[in-house]
C-alpha cells in the first residue's frame, strides 16, 4: 500500500460542487479508471480519500491537495493523473502527483484572490475597498455548532491584504485562517466587505491559490 | 446575455449544482448543426427528476440522433424561482442555458397527478402561453408534448398540451420528431403538423376531439375531427432486447433520490391486483433476457462509476429467470464492490435461495405490501397473499436477523368495513408476536413494525375505475380508528395526507373541464402540490368553486358501466369487458389467477401482435 498526494484545480461551474458532492464525484471517477485504489477493510469497504481542506461552496481552487492510497506500489504515478483526467467532469483537472510531505493537520491558512469585474471607475472602487479594509472592522455572524451565532471580526485575522485595478477589474489578494482549528470563510468576508461599501450584490470571483502552514510556508 | 445573468444567481441559491449543468455524461452539442432542440421537462425538483429512468432513456435516445439535441429541465426550487422571476430570467435548459422558448419541442413527463400545476408554472416561467389555443399557428413557438403514466387519462391537461404520447416512448418519440423536422423544413403551419401527428400511432392531439356533456355533468360524446383516430392506441415496444437502452447515465453532483444504475428487467405485471394502475397499464408482459440485462448494466456501471445496481420492474421476483439473473449479476458485481438491490419483491416467492444470494451484498430493509388487513379484502383486490405466507416470511426474516419490517396497507378500498381496517392492526400485531416467538431472537433488541397506510385512489384503466373514493372525513375516521385500536409502541403508523389523496382522486378520473380549475389554482399560487408543506388545499377548493365544478362528482361518485368515461378514447389494450368482469368478481371476493397460471384474456396483447411473455411455454 502506498500513500500519494494528488493536486487538482476546481474551476468554473465546478466551484458549485459542494465538498460532500465532490467526494462522491471523485470516488465514482476512480471507479471509472483502473487505478488500484485501496479500500478500507470490513463490512462496508470504502476508499480512503483525505482532502487537505474543503473549499467553501462557490470558491475556485488552484492546486488543492487530495491524499489517496494505492494498493499496487508499482502503479505508475503519472498514469493516475492521466486516467483521472480522462474521466473527469468539466472544471476539475488533476495537475500533479507526489509523495505527501506535510500532514493535512498542518494547514493553517489560505491565500485567496478576488476578481471583481467593473465596467468603469475601477480605480474608485479599488480605493474605496482599500480605505474600508484599512479603516474599518469587517465583521459577520457565523453559525456555530451549538446553535446560534458568533460574531467574527475578520479584520483581526486578515493578513497581506493587497488591492489593485486594471481597466476592467479590481483585484484583491489576502490571507485568511483556514484549517482544522479555525477558519474565516472568504465568502462571508467578501459579502461583509461588499455590504459595508454598499455594493451587496456585486459580482466577484474568489479563488484559493495556496494553503499555508503556521510559519507561512506553503503546504506540500 | 442570458448565460451571464444565470451565472450571477448561482451564489444566491441553495444547492446551485442542481442548476449549473456540467454533470458527467451530460450532452453538449453545437447548436449550428442541430435541426431540432428538445427540452425534456420533469415537473418537480432536480433530486426527484434525476431519479427517473424514463428521462434517462429518452434523453440518450434523442441525443443518439446527430441532428437532435435533448436537454434537461426541472422545476426550480422556490428560492431559485423567486430570484428568476425577480430578475426576469426565463426557464432554461441545463446544457445550453438557452431559454425554453428557443426550443422546438418541450416535453413533460407526467408521473403523478399532483405535478400538474408545476407543468403550468414551468410554461409560465418560459413565457409560453399556457393554453394550446393561444400559441398561434406557427411552429416557431415550441410544440408542447407530454407522456408518462398519467396520460392514461390525459384529459385534465387537454387544453395545455399540444400532443400527448400515449404509452412507451422509445419508438414513437423519434417518429414524432422526424415528422416535426419534416414539417418545419417545409414551413408548414402548426395546425397542419398537429393533424399529421395525430395519424402516428400513440399520438393524441386533444384539440382534435370535441367533448359534449350531459346535463348531469357526465360525458355525452367525444368526437374525433380532421381525420384523427376515434381511439388512440397506447404504444407498446415489442422487443425489450433490441429496443434502445442508454450506455451512459447523466451522473448528478448533488445526491438525488435514486442515485444508482437502474435496470428495467421486464415490463408489465402478471399479478392483476385490481387497484393497481401500473399493473394493467404496462401490460403485456415483456421480458429482457439475462444476457442483455447483464451486458447493459455492466456497461452502465462502467461509464458512471456507480457502486449500486438496482433492478426495476413491478414485482421483480416474477422475472422468470430471477435466480439465474442474480447469479450472473452478482458474478461481476461483487468483485467490483457493486451492491445489487432488488426493490420490488413479492413475499410469496421470496425463497431461501434468493434471500441467501441477496445477503451476499449489503442488507437492505424488508418491506411487504400486504395492502389489506383481512383475507376477504385481499381477495377483493386480488392480492393473492395469505396471512400464513406473510407470517412465514417474517419468521424466516427474523430468524435471519432482521428486526424491522415495513408493511404497506391501504384504507378506503372497495367493500371495506371497520373490521378490515382493524385487521391491519391485527396483522401487524401478529408480525410483532412472530418476532417474540422466535427462540433465537437477538438479545436486547426489540422489533419495529412500521405500517405505511395510504389511502386508496380509484384509477383509470383498472377494475376499480367505476368505484367511489372514500370521502376525506371517512378516511380520517379510519386513520383514527387504527390509532385507537393499536395498543403497542412496536407498531408505528404512517398515514398519507387525506387532502392530497382526495385531490389526486379528482384528477385521476377528471375530464377536460378541470383545465380551468388547474389554471385558476395555479394563478392563485398553487404549485408543488405533492409537497405537504407547499400544498394549499383551500386555494384548490376555491378554484373548484370559482369554476362551478364539484370535487365529489369526480372523486366520490359511483359511475355506471354504461357511462362514457373521459379516457374511453384512449385504448390501453385492456378490454372494458375484462375490467367489468374483474369488478364483479371483486364484489364477490373472488380471485383471478395470475397470468402464468391462466391467461385471463385481458386483451393487452392486442397492441403487441398477440404476443405476451406470460404465455411462454417454459414458464412455471
Amino acid at each position: 500500500m502506498r500513500s500519494v498526494r494528488i493536486w487538482f484545480n476546481k474551476k468554473d461551474t465546478a466551484k458549485y460542487i459542494s465538498h460532500l458532492d465532490l467526494t462522491r464525484c471523485l470516488i465514482r471517477a476512480f471507479r471509472r479508471t483502473d487505478i488500484p485504489l485501496w479500500y478500507t477493510e470490513g463490512f462496508n469497504p470504502h476508499p480512503h480519500l483525505v482532502f487537505g481542506l474543503s473549499l467553501p461552496l462557490g470558491v475556485e481552487g488552484i492546486r488543492e491537495p487530495l491524499d489517496i492510497r494505492l494498493n499496487d506500489d508499482n502503479y505508475p504515478l503519472e498514469r493516475v493523473i492521466e486516467q483521472l483526467n480522462s474521466v473527469m467532469v468539466p472544471g476539475i483537472e488533476f495537475v500533479e502527483i507526489a509523495e505527501p510531505l506535510n500532514k493535512p493537520l498542518a494547514i493553517h491558512s489560505g491565500e485567496y484572490t478576488v476578481q471583481i469585474p467593473c465596467e468603469s471607475n475601477s480605480k474608485v472602487l479599488c480605493e474605496l475597498i482599500k480605505k474600508t479594509v484599512t479603516e474599518k472592522d469587517i465583521t459577520f455572524d457565523k453559525k456555530v455548532k451549538k446553535g446560534g451565532f458568533k460574531t467574527i471580526n475578520a479584520s483581526e485575522h486578515l493578513k497581506n491584504f493587497h488591492a489593485n485595478y486594471t481597466d476592467n477589474y479590481v483585484n484583491l489578494r489576502f490571507i485568511l485562517p483556514a484549517g482544522n482549528d479555525f477558519t474565516v470563510n472568504p465568502v462571508s468576508f467578501c459579502n461583509a466587505l461588499f455590504e459595508k461599501i454598499g455594493r451587496k450584490d456585486i459580482l466577484h470571483r474568489i479563488t484559493r491559490h495556496k494553503l499555508l502552514m503556521k510559519d507561512g510556508t506553503e503546504f506540500k | 446575455m442570458l448565460s451571464n445573468k444565470i451565472e450571477a444567481i448561482f451564489p444566491l441559491v441553495q444547492k446551485p449544482a442542481r442548476y449549473t449543468g456540467g454533470e458527467l455524461n451530460s450532452v453538449i452539442k453545437n447548436k449550428d448543426n442541430i435541426d431540432l432542440r428538445f427540452a425534456f421537462c420533469f415537473p418537480d425538483t432536480y433530486e426527484i427528476g434525476m431519479s427517473h429512468l424514463g428521462m434517462k432513456i429518452l434523453y440518450s435516445l434523442i441525443n443518439s440522433r446527430e441532428n437532435f439535441w435533448c436537454e434537461r429541465v426541472f422545476a426550480p426550487d422556490t428560492d431559485m424561482e423567486n430570484i428568476m422571476r425577480e430578475r426576469n430570467i426565463p426557464l432554461f435548459g441545463l446544457e445550453s442555458r438557452d431559454a425554453l422558448a428557443d426550443f422546438d419541442v418541450i416535453g413533460f413527463t407526467l408521473q403523478y397527478e399532483l405535478s400538474f400545476t408545476n407543468v403550468l408554472n414551468m410554461l409560465d416561467l418560459s413565457n409560453i402561453p399556457l393554453r394550446s389555443a393561444n400559441r398561434g399557428d406557427s411552429l416557431k413557438t415550441p410544440i408542447i408534448i407530454a407522456g408518462g403514466p398519467c396520460v392514461c387519462n390525459p384529459e385534465p391537461l387537454a387544453d395545455f398540451i399540444d400532443c400527448f404520447q400515449i404509452g412507451e416512448g422509445e419508438e414513437v418519440m423519434l417518429e414524432f420528431l422526424d415528422l416535426l423536422n419534416e414539417y418545419k423544413k417545409k414551413g408548414a403551419s402548426r395546425c397542419d403538423f398537429l393533424k399529421a401527428a395525430s395519424k402516428i400511432e400513440g399520438i393524441y392531439v386533444p384539440s382534435l376531439y370535441n367533448v359534449e356533456y350531459n346535463a348531469d355533468g357526465t360525458i355525452k360524446s367525444v368526437t374525433a375531427t380532421d381525420g384523427a383516430p376515434e381511439k388512440v392506441n397506447k404504444r407498446v415496444v415489442s422487443d425489450l432486447d433490441s429496443v434502445f437502452y442508454p450506455e451512459k447515465f447523466v451522473v448528478p453532483f448533488v445526491e438525488v433520490v435514486h442515485d444508482r444504475v437502474v435496470h428495467e428487467i421486464f415490463r408489465g405485471c402478471i399479478r392483476g391486483c385490481r387497484f393497481c394502475q401500473a399493473g394493467f397499464w404496462y401490460r403485456p408482459i415483456r421480458e429482457k433476457t439475462v444476457d442483455t440485462i447483464s451486458k447493459q448494466s455492466r456497461r452502465l456501471a462502467c461509464t458512471s462509476g456507480y457502486d449500486e445496481l438496482s433492478l426495476c420492474s413491478l414485482s421483480s421476483s416474477d422475472y422468470t429467470k430471477i435466480t439465474e439473473l442474480l447469479e450472473e449479476l452478482l458474478g461481476w458485481a461483487i468483485p467490483q464492490k457493486i451492491n445489487v438491490a432488488l426493490p420490488s419483491l413479492r413475499i410469496d416467492n421470496f425463497s431461501d435461495e434468493l434471500k441467501e444470494k441477496l445477503a451476499l451484498v449489503r442488507r437492505s430493509g424488508l418491506t411487504f405490501a400486504a395492502e389489506a388487513g383481512t383475507q376477504r379484502l385481499r381477495d377483493v383486490i386480488n392480492k393473492n397473499i395469505s396471512e400464513a405466507e406473510i407470517l412465514d416470511t417474517c419468521r424466516k426474516a427474523f430468524v435471519g436477523g432482521w428486526t424491522a419490517v415495513k408493511l404497506y396497507f391501504m384504507i378506503g378500498l372497495p367493500t371495506e368495513t371497520d373490521e378490515d381496517v382493524i385487521g391491519i392492526n391485527q396483522l401487524s400485531q401478529k408480525v410483532v408476536d412472530e418476532f417474540y416467538n422466535n427462540p433465537d431472537k437477538p438479545k436486547g433488541k426489540g422489533v419495529n413494525v412500521s405500517a405505511g397506510v395510504s389511502s386508496f385512489v380509484p384509477k383509470p384503466c383498472t377494475p376499480f375505475q367505476w368505484e367511489p373514493q372514500d370521502t376525506r372525513e371517512e378516511l380520517k375516521r379510519k386513520q383514527q380508528l387504527l390509532l385507537e385500536t393499536c395498543s403497542t409502541k412496536k407498531i408505528t403508523f404512517r398515514f398519507h395526507n387525506t387532502d392530497l389523496t382526495f385531490l389526486e382522486g379528482v384528477f385521476a378520473r377528471g375530464d377536460r373541464r378541470l383545465c380551468d380549475v388547474i389554471e385558476t389554482a395555479f394563478k392563485n399560487g398553487c404549485k408543488f402540490d405533492s409537497w405537504d408543506d407547499k400544498f394549499k388545499f383551500d386555494v384548490w377548493m376555491n378554484a373548484f368553486e370559482e369554476c362551478g365544478l364539484s370535487t365529489e362528482f369526480y372523486a366520490n361518485r359511483r359511475r355506471s358501466y354504461e357511462e362514457i368515461l373521459p379516457w374511453d378514447h384512449i385504448n390501453s389494450g385492456i378490454k372494458k369487458s375484462f375490467l367489468i368482469s374483474e369488478n364483479e368478481k371483486a364484489k364477490k371476493a373472488e380471485i383471478t389467477n395470475h397470468c402464468r397460471q391462466q391467461c385471463a384474456a385481458c386483451g393487452s396483447n392486442s397492441l403487441n401482435g398477440g404476443k405476451c411473455d406470460a404465455l411462454c411455454k417454459n414458464m412455471v
